[in-house]
Protein backbone atom coordinates (compact mmCIF):
# COMPACT_ATOMS: atom_id res chain seq x y z
CA UNK A 1 0.00 0.00 0.00
CA UNK A 2 3.01 2.03 0.43
CA UNK A 3 2.86 5.32 -1.31
CA UNK A 4 0.23 7.37 -3.28
CA UNK A 5 -1.96 5.40 -5.75
CA UNK A 6 -3.13 5.57 -9.35
CA UNK A 7 -6.01 7.16 -10.28
CA UNK A 8 -7.21 3.78 -11.68
CA UNK A 9 -6.32 1.74 -8.62
CA UNK A 10 -8.49 4.78 -6.40
CA UNK A 11 -11.66 4.68 -8.80
CA UNK A 12 -11.53 0.75 -7.88
CA UNK A 13 -11.50 0.84 -4.94
CA UNK A 14 -13.56 3.30 -4.36
CA UNK A 15 -16.06 1.27 -6.13
CA UNK A 16 -15.30 -1.14 -3.32
CA UNK A 17 -15.65 0.85 -0.78
CA UNK A 18 -19.04 2.28 -1.91
CA UNK A 19 -20.42 -1.18 -2.06
CA UNK A 20 -19.34 -2.09 1.50
CA UNK A 21 -20.52 1.15 2.61
CA UNK A 22 -24.15 0.17 1.35
CA UNK A 23 -23.95 -3.19 3.27
CA UNK A 24 -22.22 -5.79 0.39
CA UNK A 25 -20.91 -8.18 2.87
CA UNK A 26 -19.08 -9.87 0.53
CA UNK A 27 -17.10 -6.20 -0.60
CA UNK A 28 -16.51 -5.92 3.02
CA UNK A 29 -14.78 -9.27 3.51
CA UNK A 30 -12.50 -8.10 0.11
CA UNK A 31 -12.06 -4.55 1.83
CA UNK A 32 -10.35 -7.05 4.97
CA UNK A 33 -8.75 -9.31 3.01
CA UNK A 34 -7.16 -6.19 1.15
CA UNK A 35 -6.14 -4.40 3.72
CA UNK A 36 -5.33 -7.35 6.33
CA UNK A 37 -1.53 -7.37 5.97
CA UNK A 38 -0.74 -4.05 5.14
CA UNK A 39 -2.53 -3.43 8.72
CA UNK A 40 -0.36 -5.45 10.75
CA UNK A 41 3.04 -5.15 8.72
CA UNK A 42 2.21 -1.27 9.67
CA UNK A 43 1.05 -2.49 13.30
CA UNK A 44 3.93 -4.47 13.76
CA UNK A 45 6.53 -1.95 12.61
CA UNK A 46 5.34 0.14 15.36
CA UNK A 47 4.50 -2.45 17.98
CA UNK A 48 7.28 -4.60 17.61
CA UNK A 49 5.56 -7.79 18.53
CA UNK A 50 3.21 -10.18 16.89
CA UNK A 51 0.87 -10.41 19.93
CA UNK A 52 0.94 -6.30 20.26
CA UNK A 53 0.22 -6.04 16.31
CA UNK A 54 -2.42 -8.24 16.41
CA UNK A 55 -4.58 -6.95 19.20
CA UNK A 56 -3.62 -3.60 16.75
CA UNK A 57 -5.00 -4.97 13.62
CA UNK A 58 -7.89 -6.41 15.24
CA UNK A 59 -8.73 -2.75 17.33
CA UNK A 60 -8.03 -0.96 14.02
CA UNK A 61 -10.39 -3.07 11.60
CA UNK A 62 -13.63 -2.62 14.59
CA UNK A 63 -12.59 1.09 14.05
CA UNK A 64 -12.28 1.11 10.49
CA UNK A 65 -15.59 -1.19 10.26
CA UNK A 66 -17.64 1.51 12.71
CA UNK A 67 -15.85 4.63 10.25
CA UNK A 68 -16.18 3.28 7.34
CA UNK A 69 -19.78 5.10 6.21
CA UNK A 70 -17.74 8.24 7.09
CA UNK A 71 -15.30 8.03 4.40
CA UNK A 72 -15.74 10.66 2.03
CA UNK A 73 -13.80 9.72 -0.76
CA UNK A 74 -11.49 13.44 -0.55
CA UNK A 75 -8.42 10.83 0.15
CA UNK A 76 -6.95 7.73 -0.62
CA UNK A 77 -8.66 4.99 1.29
CA UNK A 78 -4.96 3.54 2.14
CA UNK A 79 -4.24 7.44 3.71
CA UNK A 80 -7.67 7.12 5.52
CA UNK A 81 -6.88 3.60 6.63
CA UNK A 82 -3.32 4.54 8.06
CA UNK A 83 -5.10 7.70 9.93
CA UNK A 84 -7.43 5.20 11.49
CA UNK A 85 -5.02 2.69 12.57
CA UNK A 86 -2.62 5.57 13.56
CA UNK A 87 -5.33 6.81 15.81
CA UNK A 88 -5.97 3.41 17.36
CA UNK A 89 -2.14 3.08 18.32
CA UNK A 90 -2.48 6.23 19.65
CA UNK A 91 -5.61 5.98 21.85
CA UNK A 92 -4.40 2.88 23.38
CA UNK A 93 -0.99 4.01 24.07
CA UNK A 94 -2.35 7.03 25.93
CA UNK A 95 -4.19 4.77 28.23
CA UNK A 96 -1.33 2.93 28.63
CA UNK A 97 1.64 5.58 28.82
CA UNK A 98 0.21 8.48 29.61
CA UNK A 99 3.39 9.91 30.84
CA UNK A 100 5.37 9.33 27.67
CA UNK A 101 2.78 10.92 25.40
CA UNK A 102 4.21 14.14 23.81
CA UNK A 103 7.58 15.36 25.23
CA UNK A 104 10.63 13.58 25.53
CA UNK A 105 13.90 15.90 26.08
CA UNK A 106 16.08 13.59 24.25
CA UNK A 107 14.34 14.31 21.33
CA UNK A 108 13.79 18.14 22.20
CA UNK A 109 17.28 19.41 20.90
CA UNK A 110 18.76 16.86 18.64
CA UNK A 111 21.25 19.74 18.06
CA UNK A 112 22.90 19.44 21.03
CA UNK A 113 23.78 15.75 20.47
CA UNK A 114 25.89 16.78 17.37
CA UNK A 115 28.94 14.92 17.77
CA UNK A 116 32.61 16.47 17.21
CA UNK A 117 33.51 13.35 14.40
CA UNK A 118 31.70 10.85 12.57
CA UNK A 119 32.91 7.64 11.64
CA UNK A 120 31.72 5.57 8.85
CA UNK A 121 29.04 2.85 9.12
CA UNK A 122 30.24 -0.25 7.48
CA UNK A 123 28.50 -0.55 3.85
CA UNK A 124 26.36 -3.40 4.28
CA UNK A 125 24.58 -2.64 7.80
CA UNK A 126 21.52 -4.97 6.78
CA UNK A 127 23.51 -8.00 6.68
CA UNK A 128 24.07 -7.17 10.48
CA UNK A 129 20.24 -8.01 10.85
CA UNK A 130 21.53 -11.68 10.88
CA UNK A 131 22.97 -10.59 14.21
CA UNK A 132 20.23 -11.32 16.99
CA UNK A 133 20.98 -8.49 19.50
CA UNK A 134 20.90 -5.84 16.81
CA UNK A 135 17.04 -6.98 16.13
CA UNK A 136 16.87 -6.60 19.62
CA UNK A 137 18.46 -3.35 20.23
CA UNK A 138 16.23 -1.89 17.26
CA UNK A 139 13.03 -3.02 18.88
CA UNK A 140 14.50 -1.12 22.32
CA UNK A 141 15.04 1.86 19.75
CA UNK A 142 12.46 2.16 18.42
CA UNK A 143 10.31 1.47 21.30
CA UNK A 144 11.81 4.08 23.58
CA UNK A 145 10.24 6.71 20.82
CA UNK A 146 7.12 8.64 22.12
CA UNK A 147 4.74 7.30 20.00
CA UNK A 148 3.82 10.13 18.18
CA UNK A 149 7.60 10.11 16.95
CA UNK A 150 7.14 6.64 16.15
CA UNK A 151 4.36 6.82 13.48
CA UNK A 152 5.94 9.60 11.82
CA UNK A 153 9.06 7.78 11.51
CA UNK A 154 7.38 4.49 10.50
CA UNK A 155 4.53 6.36 7.80
CA UNK A 156 7.48 8.09 6.32
CA UNK A 157 10.93 5.56 6.08
CA UNK A 158 8.96 2.47 6.58
CA UNK A 159 5.45 2.81 4.74
CA UNK A 160 6.93 4.95 2.12
CA UNK A 161 4.37 7.63 2.46
CA UNK A 162 4.66 11.02 1.13
CA UNK A 163 4.92 13.84 3.63
CA UNK A 164 1.71 15.25 3.15
CA UNK A 165 -0.08 11.84 3.59
CA UNK A 166 1.72 11.23 7.01
CA UNK A 167 0.49 14.64 8.21
CA UNK A 168 -2.98 13.87 7.00
CA UNK A 169 -2.71 10.36 8.89
CA UNK A 170 -1.59 12.27 12.36
CA UNK A 171 -3.39 15.32 12.05
CA UNK A 172 -1.05 17.55 12.17
CA UNK A 173 0.79 20.00 9.88
CA UNK A 174 3.58 19.53 7.35
CA UNK A 175 6.37 20.94 9.39
CA UNK A 176 5.74 19.00 12.60
CA UNK A 177 5.38 15.90 10.50
CA UNK A 178 8.61 16.80 9.43
CA UNK A 179 10.24 17.23 12.63
CA UNK A 180 9.15 14.15 14.18
CA UNK A 181 10.74 12.23 11.36
CA UNK A 182 13.91 14.34 11.48
CA UNK A 183 13.87 13.59 15.53
CA UNK A 184 12.69 10.07 15.22
CA UNK A 185 15.29 9.36 12.21
CA UNK A 186 18.74 10.90 14.18
CA UNK A 187 17.75 9.34 17.89
CA UNK A 188 17.49 5.77 16.04
CA UNK A 189 21.01 6.52 14.56
CA UNK A 190 22.31 7.11 17.89
CA UNK A 191 20.45 4.42 19.70
CA UNK A 192 21.76 1.81 16.79
CA UNK A 193 25.41 3.01 16.27
CA UNK A 194 27.47 1.32 18.88
CA UNK A 195 25.84 -2.12 17.30
CA UNK A 196 26.19 -1.33 14.10
CA UNK A 197 30.07 -0.33 14.57
CA UNK A 198 31.19 -3.13 16.57
CA UNK B 1 27.42 27.35 11.38
CA UNK B 2 29.24 24.33 11.97
CA UNK B 3 29.25 22.21 8.58
CA UNK B 4 28.15 19.09 10.58
CA UNK B 5 25.09 21.68 11.91
CA UNK B 6 24.34 22.78 8.13
CA UNK B 7 23.44 18.75 7.12
CA UNK B 8 21.45 18.30 10.48
CA UNK B 9 19.57 21.68 10.25
CA UNK B 10 19.09 21.53 6.20
CA UNK B 11 18.86 17.76 5.31
CA UNK B 12 17.12 16.23 7.66
CA UNK B 13 15.16 19.17 8.47
CA UNK B 14 13.54 18.46 5.17
CA UNK B 15 11.71 15.22 7.10
CA UNK B 16 11.62 14.00 3.46
CA UNK B 17 13.70 11.00 1.59
CA UNK B 18 17.49 11.78 1.81
CA UNK B 19 18.28 11.62 -1.86
CA UNK B 20 15.29 14.44 -1.83
CA UNK B 21 16.58 17.76 -3.92
CA UNK B 22 17.56 19.99 -1.31
CA UNK B 23 19.39 16.89 0.03
CA UNK B 24 21.27 16.49 -3.29
CA UNK B 25 22.42 20.07 -3.94
CA UNK B 26 24.75 19.36 -0.59
CA UNK B 27 26.05 16.66 -1.93
CA UNK B 28 28.96 18.44 -3.46
CA UNK B 29 29.50 19.76 -0.41
CA UNK B 30 28.92 16.81 1.33
CA UNK B 31 31.43 14.90 -0.28
CA UNK B 32 34.02 17.68 0.46
CA UNK B 33 33.62 17.35 4.05
CA UNK B 34 34.00 13.15 5.15
CA UNK B 35 32.31 13.68 8.72
CA UNK B 36 29.26 14.83 7.01
CA UNK B 37 28.83 12.13 4.69
CA UNK B 38 29.65 10.05 7.10
CA UNK B 39 26.62 11.38 9.24
CA UNK B 40 24.37 11.85 6.59
CA UNK B 41 25.30 8.07 5.33
CA UNK B 42 24.85 6.69 8.50
CA UNK B 43 21.58 7.82 8.97
CA UNK B 44 20.41 6.43 5.58
CA UNK B 45 21.67 3.30 6.75
CA UNK B 46 19.40 3.45 9.88
CA UNK B 47 16.24 3.62 7.49
CA UNK B 48 17.75 0.79 5.36
CA UNK B 49 18.07 -1.62 8.74
CA UNK B 50 14.60 -0.91 9.72
CA UNK B 51 13.17 -1.41 6.06
CA UNK B 52 15.11 -4.90 6.33
CA UNK B 53 13.75 -5.87 9.20
CA UNK B 54 10.93 -8.27 8.54
CA UNK B 55 7.65 -8.35 10.54
CA UNK B 56 6.97 -11.65 12.04
CA UNK B 57 4.24 -13.55 10.58
CA UNK B 58 1.50 -15.04 13.10
CA UNK B 59 -0.59 -18.15 11.57
CA UNK B 60 -4.12 -18.49 11.35
CA UNK B 61 -4.35 -14.43 11.86
CA UNK B 62 -7.17 -13.54 9.17
CA UNK B 63 -9.36 -16.22 10.49
CA UNK B 64 -9.26 -14.64 13.78
CA UNK B 65 -9.48 -11.50 12.67
CA UNK B 66 -13.23 -12.17 10.52
CA UNK B 67 -14.23 -14.25 13.92
CA UNK B 68 -13.87 -11.08 15.71
CA UNK B 69 -15.16 -8.93 13.22
CA UNK B 70 -18.19 -11.36 12.99
CA UNK B 71 -17.52 -12.04 9.27
CA UNK B 72 -17.88 -15.21 7.93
Amino acid sequence: MAGAKTKQQSTGEFALVRAAQAGDAEALKELVQRYEETVYNFAFKVCRSEEAAEDTLQEAFLSILTALKSFNYKSNFSTWIYRIVSNSCLMKWRKEKPERWESFEELDHPEERIQDSYTRWPDSPADKMLHRELQTEMDKAILALPPVYRLAFVLKDLEGLKIQEVAKSLDISVPAAKARIRRARLFLRDRLEPYVQN
Amino acid sequence: MKAKERILNICTELGEDLDSPGCKQLRAYVESCPDCAAFVDSVKKTILLYQSYPPKQSANRMERLFKRLNLK
